[in-house]
């Protein structure tokens, strides 16, 4: 990646989409990160059409060739400012979505849109800034921070790479400050040291405020606070609100944790087996889950009252194994409510009340 | 005697410009067959206090004082001078695994990238011929340096059961480890883990990569391969609900000290320690009201302190809602307040002493 100096271009390239840039008082400046603001689009931010990824496993000599079918068709969009959250078993394919967004991997089919522009012809310049405008918080902090770089180092590193160079001073600030947001207090006792001198929720705030530090219009967060303490997180959830308040970010949460789901998303996605099964705003998805799989998540979560007798899970067994999935609807060798009728085709995202969709043929006939 | 006696251990960490405080007078036993639970905020010392048992503690680690009894033998014993411990001590290396085992919190850190996941759960196996016995029976008891086939095989098998166990399919042993999902590694380290049936696992937030499902699972095998093992866990979580389903005590860390250590019950309805009652109060729920939910969780006002300065006394009393004079100046003495319960808190030991706050 080369290339800086100021830049005030802003996305919406093909002209479908209008995008503007927001000035921001505090972020007056003559470099890249700062002049080029923060952008809000009339359209959406996100556009993912049938998305497809299957890996290739290395089998036997001469045998046929094996496929992960990790994501098999997902479509979805979030508006500027939209809170999205997506759930689902673990293997279910939530990271690979979230790594081919942010173009890490190339899917194997479909498209993925960034406030109008497929990403996957993006180039040079445009890529350079998609790459600045999309931030991802990964899932594991224990592999994606790099071990060699302090904390300082590791936050700063962004700003270095969009043209702040020449400003030490600022990038100093600029980093205090994303730490502060990221709730590792007191940040001077952490600046110097390596991430293998942090705790685990302590490496996850370094990856927020790395990923927040560019002011993106986009983030797509992966199990972010998964390792921290209930205070910590409420303020990290707090920080995305703020920051959707502040300058519209957008936000893809990845979360096994409904709680935090329920804090900070607009909507909730489940996803089972690399597809979608569920769709619904928040609070209409927790009280009313319809799909059986959501039903049984929803009933799995701890609850704080060791005297509760724990009830058995209505589902049982695992999740199938990616590489031969069922036929027809991929939840139903688990499913309760299984008849042979699930087996001959997979069942579509319909809308069962406003706003709420759900992919199971029984639901869709009204038999449950 | 007990499995593990752990006795005011302290383990701090040396940085640039000082120590880091991070264990700071710890004390706990546990029982063969028992579950301990630890839990606390983020940063306060629960993974320290496990790489000290593991003794896998970091070079800039000193252990200033305490002990840690296993199975009657001091594991702190052959401590080099300046304090630091010997880390390549052939005598913990035998121990690791065979006799005590730790599933770490970052999975991906614990696998080595370029082998397949099965083989180096094999490998693990291989390493340790004297605890072969305990698992795979007779066959185990031949030399694993050159294994038979039969060995070999025996060893496979034992995989792809434990495969099973953790709930992993059986067609994924011989993938690599980022081929994985995040949680599909932490079970491969739940997995690994439990190859040698050790007499203690040490499970670093073993669930935190886990969906609810998989997590109720997990815990549940867990539950059930101690009752068959009779083995004895360190259970380490934020995430005080899941914990409380599996412990038989729960053990309160703050800023590198015990505050609070009893059966989930009793901590659940008779808490003790105004950090605890704190604690609790700010589990989110996914019922009842939402606005309710929010006000909640962000009731406990204030951080926990720096670990490299850390307040005087009572570590807790900055933040606490009913600290006295004493509370900065004095560290707290453990009170049992019932058989099992104990607090560390002047408000405490004061009214058990028929005084009042
Ligand atoms: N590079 C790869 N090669 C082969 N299979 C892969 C690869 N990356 C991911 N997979 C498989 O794709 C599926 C989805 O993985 P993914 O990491 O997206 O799961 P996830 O939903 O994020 O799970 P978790 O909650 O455990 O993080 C899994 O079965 C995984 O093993
Ligand atoms: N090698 C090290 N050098 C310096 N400080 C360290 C080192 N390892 C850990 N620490 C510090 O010691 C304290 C305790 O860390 P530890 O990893 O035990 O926390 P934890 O309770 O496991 O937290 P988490 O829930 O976030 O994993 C933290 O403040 C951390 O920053
Ligand atoms: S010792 Fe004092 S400061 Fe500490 S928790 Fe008890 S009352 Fe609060
Ligand atoms: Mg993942
Ligand atoms: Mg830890």
């Amino acid at each position: 990646m080369n290339g800086n100096g100021p830049e005030g271009e802003a996305w919406a390239a093909d002209g479908k989409d209008k995008a503007m840039v927001v000035g921001d008082d505090e972020l007056k400046g003559g470099d890249e990160v700062e002049k080029e603001g923060v952008q809000k689009t009339e359209g959406n931010v996100l556009e993912v059409e049938d998305l497809k990824k299957y890996y290739k496993l290395k089998g036997e000599l001469f045998s046929k060739p094996r496929y992960v079918k990790a994501i098999a068709g997902v479509s979805f969009n979030i508006k500027p400012g939209e809170m999205m959250g997506m759930v689902g078993e673990t293997g279910c394919g939530k990271t690979v979505v979230a790594r081919l967004i942010v173009r890490v991997e190339d899917p194997t089919g479909g498209a993925i849109r960034f406030h109008g522009v497929d990403i996957a012809k993006m180039k040079g310049k445009k890529l350079r800034q998609f790459r600045k405008n999309a931030q991802m918080i990964f899932q594991d902090p224990y592999a994606s921070l790099n071990p060699r770089m302090t904390v300082l180092q590791s936050v700063s590193e962004p700003l270095f790479n969009y043209g702040m160079r020449k400003e030490p001073e600022k990038v100093y600030t600029k980093v205090v400050k994303a730490l502060e947001d990221a709730g590792l207090l007191p940040v001077k006792e952490y600046l110097e040291r390596f991430p293998h001198e942090l705790s685990g929720g302590e490496r996850q705030r370094v990856s927020i405020a790395r990923a927040i530090i560019l002011k993106p219009s986009f983030i797509i967060a992966d199990e972010p606070v998964s390792m921290l303490d209930v205070s910590i997180r409420a303020g990290i959830m707090q920080l995305l609100l703020s920051l959707r308040e502040e300058y519209g970010i957008a936000c893809l949460l990845i979360t096994h944790d409904f709680s935090v789901a329920r804090y900070v998303c607009d909507n909730i996605t489940v996803m089972y087996l690399g597809r979608f099964v569920e769709k619904a705003e928040t609070e209409e998805l927790i009280q009313n889950p319809i799909h059986p799989y959501t039903k049984a998540l929803l009933q799995a979560v701890p609850v704080a009252d060791p005297t509760r007798e724990k009830e058995e899970l209505p589902i049982s067994g695992d999740i199938p194994s990616p590489i031969d999935t069922p036929s027809g609807c991929v939840f139903r060798t688990r499913c309760p409510y299984a008849i042979d009728s699930c087996a001959d085709s997979m069942p579509e995202l319909v809308e069962m009340r406003p706003g709420h969709k759900v992919a199971c043929h029984r639901v869709a006939r009204g038999e449950i | 005697m007990h499995l593990l006696e752990v006795k005011d251990l302290k383990i701090h960490f040396k940085i640039e410009d000082g120590w880091v405080e991070a264990v700071d007078g710890v004390s706990f036993y546990l029982d063969a067959g028992e579950t301990l639970g630890l839990v606390g905020e983020s940063g306060c010392g629960k993974s320290t206090t496990a790489f000290a048992i593991t003794q896998l503690l970091p070079k800039n680690a000193y252990i200033k004082g305490g002990s840690i009894v296993f199975k009657g033998k001091d594991l702190l014993k052959y401590l080099k001078k300046d304090g630091t411990i010997r880390l390549f001590d052939e005598r913990m290396r035998k121990l690791r695994w065979s006799e005590i085992s730790i599933i770490f919190q970052g999975a991906m850190d614990a696998f080595n990238p370029v082998y397949r996941m099965g083989k180096q759960i094999e490998e693990a196996m291989y390493a340790h011929p004297e605890a072969l016995p305990r698992t795979l029976g007779p066959v185990g008891e031949e030399t694993a340096r050159r294994p038979s086939k039969e060995l070999r095989e025996a060893v496979r098998k034992r995989v792809e059961d434990l495969f099973d166990v953790v709930g992993l399919p059986k067609d994924r042993v011989d993938n690599y480890p980022h081929e994985f999902s995040e949680g599909m590694r932490q079970r491969a380290l739940i997995a690994m883990a439990l190859t040698l049936a050790p007499s203690l696992i040490i499970a670093d937030e073993p669930t935190t990569a886990l969906d609810v499902i998989t997590q109720y699972k997990i815990l549940k095998e867990m539950a059930d391969i101690q009752k068959r093992y009779r083995t004895s866990m360190i259970l380490i979580s934020h995430d005080v609900s899941a914990v409380a389903e599996l412990a038989d005590r729960m053990a309160v860390m703050y800023a590198g000290r015990l505050v609070e250590i009893a059966a989930p019950l009793d901590l659940f309805m008779n808490p003790c320690h105004p950090y605890t009652g704190g604690l609790l109060v700010t589990i989110p729920t996914i019922k009842g009201d939402k606005e309710a939910m929010m006000a909640r969780i962000q009731s406990m006002p204030g951080s926990p302190p720096s670990l490299v300065n850390p307040p005087p006394g009572c570590r807790f009393h900055p933040r606490c809602p009913i600290a006295k004079d004493i509370c900065s100046k004095a560290v707290p003495e453990p009170v049992e307040v019932d058989p099992g319960h104990i607090v560390w808190c002047h408000k405490v030991r004061t009214e058990s002493e028929g005084n009042e706050w």
